[in-house]
């Protein structure tokens, strides 16, 4: 069974100028200084769609109390993205393992074998790629993970939920390395560890899917945002997204978790609170953004967290998700 | 939680290695995991079932391994080189 990787080719979308009514939620991309070139991967421009607006309180959730704890917390402390959270949320797998047959030793080794769609995005230094960050994981427990995420301001990065509190791990992260544009060994800007983390009680309290979203804020004396360029974000209802081509860039641990691959599909299928495709990831790429180009802007509609044989699937972002982005964003700038 | 220790085809830990599970029988978590320094892992299991890895080496090395496993206790697992 093949968890993640679905190896069904997309038909690339022709380009077309989106008809956009305009949504009701939107904060706008920065690639800043002008100065970014066109990417050099393939995306698909999309076709426009009306807005969806749900209603469901949710609650902030801030490790800041924990911050104390730690490390280097004393700006933290005086970090108004510190402010602890009553807030209301209103709102492939290789072909290469067909070449070991060692593996088929026994019945148990169930590898199946599909095209992977994912392309290699090999100049991490321009934007939209360089505003997206290979993370590494400190968890409480001292265990390391891997996971991606994406600049929205000079110092806030979002990513799932769970890069940010692991349940199984002692909870709130004990650190995290966030590397724009990581490739290979190139930090081309930089490495920058954030402490301040956030998330909601649908994910640190009831462990809830659709609620697997969250942010890191950096120190504010690290400002990669700045430099890279932000993603915008935005809510968009089921007739957009089922027309939009999704794009999901990150950093796969199959690939060894410092190299960002990129892939696009249209969804499979929508839920309130969730958005299932068949675009190929693999472990380390929870966080990815995920995200549709329109009249030449990026803007976010999703956060990649989960794989399953059945479809991978990002935390969609609606009302509730985009008022919580846009306050840990005001956290950062 | 299910600790997994990966070892190569010696019986040597694969220390320090990225895991990407590529194989479940469920739906999971899409973070990539760090062995330590024993080789191991700490994976919840969302079902008992035959699980892929994919595991890369600070050199770059590539590894693979699969096993079933079930939702508790320890087991090891022999990764191999991808060549």
């Amino acid at each position: 069974m093949n968890r993640t990787l679905k190896g069904q080719g997309f038909d690339p979308l022709q380009p077309a100028e989106a008809s956009d009514p305009g949504p009701i939620s939107i904060d706008l991309p920065d690639p800043s200084a002008g100065t970014a070139p066109l990417p050099a991967e393939t995306e698909y421009e999309i076709v426009g769609g009306i807005n969806q607006n749900i209603k469901e309180p949710d609650t902030e959730a801030s490790n800041a109390a924990s911050e104390s704890m730690l490390v280097d917390t004393a700006w933290e402390m005086g970090d108004p993205g510190s402010a602890m959270g009553a807030a209301e949320e209103f709102a492939p797998v290789d072909a290469i393992f067909g070449s070991y047959p060692d593996l088929m030793d026994n019945a148990l080794a169930e590898v199946v074998i599909g095209p992977d769609n994912r392309v290699r995005v090999q100049n991490t230094a321009i934007y939209p790629w360089r505003a997206i960050c290979g993370l590494r994981i400190l968890a409480a427990n001292g265990a390391r993970y891997i996971g991606t995420g994406w600049l929205i301001g000079p110092r806030t990065v979002i990513t799932a939920g769970h890069c940010v509190f692991l349940h199984d791990a002692g909870g709130w992260a004990r650190s995290i390395e966030v590397i724009p544009g990581l490739n290979d060994a190139t930090r081309p800007f930089g490495s920058h560890t954030g402490t301040a983390l956030r998330s909601v009680t649908g994910w640190t309290q009831s462990k809830n899917r659709d609620h697997d979203y969250g942010a890191i804020i950096l120190p504010p004396d690290h400002r990669p945002g700045a430099q890279t360029g932000t993603f915008g974000f935005a809510v968009r209802d089921d007739a957009f997204l089922r027309n939009a081509a999704l794009n999901l860039s990150g950093y796969p641990g199959d690939k060894g978790g410092s190299q960002q691959w990129f892939h696009a599909q249209k969804a499979k299928s929508l839920s309130s609170r969730v958005i299932t495709y068949e675009i190929d990831t693999a472990g380390g790429q929870s966080g990815s953004p995920v995200w549709v180009l329109q009249n030449g802007q990026r803007y976010a509609v999703g956060i990649h967290t989960n794989g399953a044989s059945s479809g991978n699937s990002a935390t969609r972002i609606v009302t509730p998700v985009f008022n919580n982005m846009q306050n840990w964003k005001n956290q950062g700038a | 939680m299910t600790r997994i220790v990966f070892r190569d085809r010696s019986g040597k830990p694969v220390a320090g290695a990225v895991v990407a599970i590529t194989t479940a029988p469920a739906e999971m978590a899409d973070i990539g995991y760090v062995t330590d320094n024993e080789g191991a892992i700490a994976l919840s299991i969302p079902a008992p079932g035959s699980y892929g890895f994919v595991l890369t080496g600070a050199n770059g090395g590539r590894m693979i391994a699969s096993k079933r496993l079930a939702a508790e206790g320890e087991v090891d697992v022999t990764a191999h080189a991808m060549g």
